[in-house]
């Protein structure tokens, strides 16, 4: 476990999740305009395949941006959620945690009689500093992640224990584009493949509990909540007809998203792959099972 | 099923719930199996075996409980258990 202590030892933050760092930290960033400068300055030091960022500008909404604005601002996104991921203090969260806090708590859990959500998002969107922001703010959640409260080892303890959540109306976070559990699938993106499991829709069904697609967006200025509800479970449907509905409103948030505003599109390296694998007509098959009964 | 089931009772409604699970009524399980020896015992699968069980005795999981089950005899370990606190 890390501790805090080489991050902030000053600023008090409870559940405050420890940074995603592979090695070393090399920077550690305690303001928001610090780590967006620093990705600023390291934006064109970001490697995305040519052709996935062709493709992408090709389908942007985004259309009064230029290409080389429109790159330059997917770059220094991807920088931004890096610095975010891997070198964010626990101040900087509680700087985003000051500007979103509310209205994260306003989408996941509105009211106390009504029971909190399954918040889905994608890896993307500055997903691992929502993911954080979810913990902190429901440290009697479950938030499933590789890195995250659980393990990706065991994955029936996972989706066990956010079932107990759900059924305790305690909200649950993740995100079903991950890279782990069983392929039951696969549902297009602007034409790339995205292997899915049925896990979230699983839990949906089997709780019957809200779903709210959530996001964490950058205004230019400050970051703020993007949240839709998303379909819920209806008396008597079945799984398949669930899990149908359940998906074709994920891939539509995904393609609203990967043609929205580039300064919200950190391209992660599991997109990159799976878009550059349709661009040479593969599928990427990235997905790794959990362990159950071992 | 009462508090003194025995170990192959239990092991016989582990088998029953998963083959309904996994769609394999000719499924072949014993206290040593583990689900990377059974086709489709994946993680969803082993949450609905789990809420069967649940369901078929009356009684509810933690998720502590159910964390790092090493193999189909430490699940009957684990019901056996919870069976006896129930009574």
């Amino acid at each position: 476990m890390h501790s805090e202590t080489n991050y902030s030892s000053k600023v008090e933050f409870p559940g405050m999740e420890a940074p995603d760092r592979e090695g070393p930290p090399r920077k550690c960033f305690k303001r928001l305009a610090d780590a967006l400068e620093d990705a600023r300055q390291g934006a064109d030091k970001i490697e995305i395949e040519w052709r996935v960022l062709d493709f992408l500008y090709g389908r942007t909404r985004w259309k009064s941006v230029t290409r080389a604005d429109w790159e330059q601002q997917v770059r220094i996104a991807t920088a931004f959620d890096e610095n975010l991921r891997r070198f964010g203090s626990a101040r900087l969260l509680k700087e985003i945690a000051d500007q979103v806090g509310v209205s994260l708590k306003a989408a996941v859990a509105p009211e106390r009689t009504l029971a909190p959500a399954l918040v889905i998002t994608y890896h993307g969107s500055f997903s691992v500093t929502l993911r954080r922001l979810f913990r902190n703010l429901f440290p009697d959640g479950v938030a499933i992640a590789a890195n995250g409260v659980y393990a990706a080892g065991d994955g029936a303890f996972a989706l066990f224990a956010a079932r107990e959540a759900l059924l305790a109306e305690k909200p649950a976070f993740m995100a079903p584009d991950g890279r782990y559990g069983r392929e039951a699938g696969t549902v297009s993106v602007l034409g790339a493949q995205l292997p899915l499991t049925d896990g979230a829709p699983f839990l949906a069904h089997a709780t019957g509990c809200k779903v709210e697609w959530l996001a964490l967006s950058w205004t230019g200025r400050g970051f703020a909540i993007e949240a839709l509800a998303g379909p819920q479970r209806v008396a008597g449907e079945a799984f398949r007809d669930y899990r149908e509905r359940f998906y074709h409103f994920y891939a539509a948030r995904l393609e609203e998203a990967f043609t929205g505003n580039p300064a919200n599109l950190p391209l992660t390296a599991n997109w990159r792959l799976m878009f550059d694998a349709m661009l040479a007509g593969k599928v990427y098959r990235f997905r790794r099972p959990t362990r159950q009964i071992a | 099923m009462k508090s003194g089931a025995t170990r192959p009772e239990l092991l016989s409604t582990i088998r029953d719930i998963l083959a309904d699970v996994v769609d394999n009524e000719s499924l072949q399980l014993t206290e040593a199996s583990t689900a990377e020896q059974v086709p489709d015992w994946d993680s969803i699968n082993q949450v609905k075996l789990l809420i069967g069980l649940e369901n078929e005795l009356n009684f509810r999981f933690s998720s502590q409980e159910v964390e790092g089950l090493k193999n189909v005899g430490a699940l009957i370990d684990l019901v056996q258990r919870k069976l006896a606190v129930r009574t």
